[in-house]
């Protein structure tokens, strides 16, 4: 088996459970504000198991980042595009946004967004950590 | 500190240094001793050459093949890089899967747009440097600062 198929396999294994659990966090959350909240069974089921697929899938995809004969550009761009259709799919199946243009629309700002600050605080810590060895290179 | 230099060519040739305790003169004489101890060559065209380790920048692979890049030119290795770096002395580290930099030639790191972190030598030459990789380098500087 590829290696990097085996870490993603592995990584998404290992922390795929925290899906329903945050899940479950959320549903409990929303039981105690709420009093007239209420899910059915299958939905529940649905989101246990979409939210373990997205968990698998995001905790997988870290491993994009690893692949040593792939550009950064193309391993950022494959994370992002896993995670983007992870999330969407997993909102549209549990009905949390509505199948509709407009709102799929508004989801993905809100995504690219939170995925741009994401991606600017990590960029913030590269060149923090830049810094720091260029002064070590300077002693 | 004294220096000493004795010239003898019947005797075996040897470094050795009287301190009261483990210094960075002690510590830059170990290295330079560890680059000498080093025999490597490298091939310009069909001309074999024996490598100058310090003039080295870093170790690349292109075309499965392993290039020694110094600041003027580019020689060609008949050897693994698995191999290389293990008898590199710690100078060199490893910064991704196909480059061994001489820390001693690095110019600068740099932030990437794509968030990693890369290296700049003087021949102009850059790598990144893989997330895998980023302790050691870090570890490796402060060892050399100590």
């Amino acid at each position: 088996m590829n290696k990097y198929l085996k870490i993603f396999l592995h990584r998404g294994l290992v922390f795929g459970g925290f899906g329903p659990i945050i899940l479950a966090i959320i549903y409990a959350t929303l039981q105690q504000t709420l009093p007239d909240f209420s899910v059915s069974g299958t939905d529940v089921c649905l989101g246990i198991v979409s939210t373990y697929l997205l968990a698998f899938l995001q905790a997988g995809g870290s491993v994009f980042n690893q692949i040593e004969h792939w550009s950064p550009a193309r391993s950022t761009l494959c994370h992002f595009g896993l995670l983007y259709v992870a999330y969407v799919l997993c909102y549209l199946l549990n009905t949390w946004i509505p199948f509709r243009a407009e709102v799929i629309g508004i989801f993905t700002a809100i995504f690219v967004a939170g995925y741009f600050v994401i991606w600017f605080t990590v960029w913030l810590c590269v060149r923090v950590a830049g810094k720091r060895l260029n002064r070590m290179l300077r002693r | 500190m004294k220096y000493k230099l004795i010239i003898d060519r019947e005797h075996p040739e040897e470094v050795q240094v009287y301190a009261h305790r483990e210094s960075s003169l002690t510590r830059a004489i170990e290295r330079l001793c560890e680059e000498d101890a080093v025999r490597l060559i490298g091939y310009r065209d069909r001309e074999a050459v024996r490598l100058h380790l310090p003039d080295v920048c870093c170790f690349i692979v292109e075309d499965n093949k392993i290039w020694a890049l110094t600041e003027r030119e580019k020689l060609l290795l008949k050897c693994r890089l698995y191999t290389l770096e293990e008898t590199l002395p710690d100078s060199f580290i490893k910064l991704n899967q196909s480059c061994i930099a001489n820390l001693r030639r690095i110019e600068r790191f740099d932030a990437s747009f794509s968030g990693t972190l890369t290296v700049r030598f003087p021949n102009g030459y850059t790598d990144y440097v893989s997330r895998r990789n980023l302790k050691n380098v870090k570890e490796r500087l402060e060892k050399f600062n100590e």
